[in-house]
């Protein structure tokens, strides 16, 4: 039993919830339904795994991959640890 | 290591009745690394409660709870997730004791996961540590060993001032110790010497303490003589040790996973030119994660320093 609020106002709020509000009113529209929610559910899991997979079992990013991207116009300093961290590439 | 954290959690638990231990998942689920697990059936969902998932939210719980006599011990689930409650942190924790005049302190230890090694996603594998460190008012710890974690968390617990306790992700489950679960408490804002040396001083702490002690194992071997010190306290900083430890050997290597920019390496190392210049027989080193994001899982052992660099660095105070 919590002390800092009535239970009646989380049952409320609940009640308010907006996503549960915005699924219910898309199933009113006949818009959405269960099927369609494990569908998608299942396809948002695939795809996650498929990224996963796909990062783990390629080949290893170079050391460069950390200092891509991070600025449009690299630091001198920047590109001098980028030999360091070439140099010392830890092959696992 | 992560035994010793819920041994001296459950210590300070039953021997005070002020401790309250809060956080995402710290309850039921007994934390995401277990850290706390079977406190909250031991104790009770009072004095060990689960949150929401509101980083700014604990911090400020924890702060409200410090300012009325309870000693909240709150977790982060990892380093990378403190920026929402940095506010709560920066602008009331760490200043409520300087802006109250002393009429309110605030005894909160915020413990969080630091470093990676661990492969995890994005935002789990930070080193904060300095960014927390150019707050004044904090105390940021970082213990590198079970013993340590355990006399350490209950210092940081014990003491009446806010900490920001880093506990080294890899260590957790990597280093097998015997800790004697007996309530005592190691002292904060001193450095460990975790070996004797007389050739160089190696200073690192949390996780680099492994690639560090291997390093100096491997170098002795070869004929150089390390001398490492753990800081284990970041901030505030014992450079009396240091000092102490340079005027000895005459060569400094810094070693730390976090970022170099503006890192707590340079803070030794500003310090040491300032008071211990004519101790150096050769330039300060410093081995540093690099000022890159850090990277994910793949890439994670190239971005964090490893033995070899460390040797190499030592080796070049030697040349000169």
């Amino acid at each position: 039993m919590r002390a800092d609020r009535d239970q009646s106002e989380v049952r409320e709020a609940w009640e308010k919830e907006p996503l549960l509000r915005l699924r219910a009113h898309l199933v009113r529209l006949k818009a959405w339904d269960e099927a369609r929610e494990e569908s998608l559910k299942a396809e948002c899991a695939r795809e996650v795994e498929a990224a996963v997979d796909q990062y783990l079992s390629g080949p290893k990013p170079s050391t460069d991959a950390m200092f891509d991207h991070l600025f449009a116009n690299p630091p001198k300093g920047l590109l001098e640890q980028r030999e360091i961290a070439r140099r010392y590439a830890s092959g696992r | 290591m992560i035994e010793a954290i819920n041994r001296a959690h459950t210590w300070e638990l039953a021997h005070d009745p002020t401790v309250v231990v809060l956080g995402e998942d710290i309850g039921v689920n007994g934390g995401v690394f277990r850290a706390t697990a079977g406190l909250q059936e031991q104790f009770g969902k009072n004095r060990v409660q689960d949150t929401p998932l509101a980083e700014g939210m604990i911090a400020g719980m924890a702060i409200g709870m410090a300012t009325q006599g309870l000693k909240p011990v709150a977790e982060i689930q990892f380093m990378g997730f403190i920026y929402p409650a940095l506010d709560q942190i920066a602008n009331h924790m760490a200043r409520l004791r300087n802006r109250t005049r002393g009429r309110l302190t605030c005894p909160v230890v915020i413990r969080m996961p630091h470093g990676g090694g661990i492969h995890a996603p994005e935002h789990h594998s930070e080193s904060l540590e300095a960014m927390l460190a150019h707050h004044a008012g904090l105390r940021v710890v970082c213990p590198s060993s079970p013993a340590r974690a355990y006399g350490l968390l209950l210092a940081a617990i014990r003491d009446p001032d806010p900490i920001i306790f880093l506990e080294p992700a890899r260590l957790y489950r990597l280093v097998k110790q015997e800790v004697a679960d007996d309530g005592k408490a190691l002292p904060l804002d001193v450095c460990y010497r975790l070996r004797e040396g007389t050739d160089v001083t190696v200073v690192t702490w949390g996780a680099m303490i492994t690639e560090t002690m291997r390093a100096a194992e491997t170098l002795q071997t070869q004929g150089v003589s390390c001398e490492v010190l753990d800081l284990a306290t970041l901030s505030p900083i014992d450079h009396d040790t240091i000092l102490e430890s340079v005027t000895k050997t005459g060569r400094l290597v810094i070693v730390h996973e976090a970022p170099r920019n503006c890192g707590i390496g340079a803070e030794i190392a500003a310090t040491v030119a300032e008071h211990g210049l004519y101790d150096l027989h050769a330039p300060i080193k410093r081995v540093t994660g690099y000022d890159t994001i850090m990277p994910l899982a793949r890439l994670e052992y190239d971005y964090i320093p490893n033995a070899a660099r460390i040797m190499d660095a030592v080796r070049e105070t030697l040349v000169e």
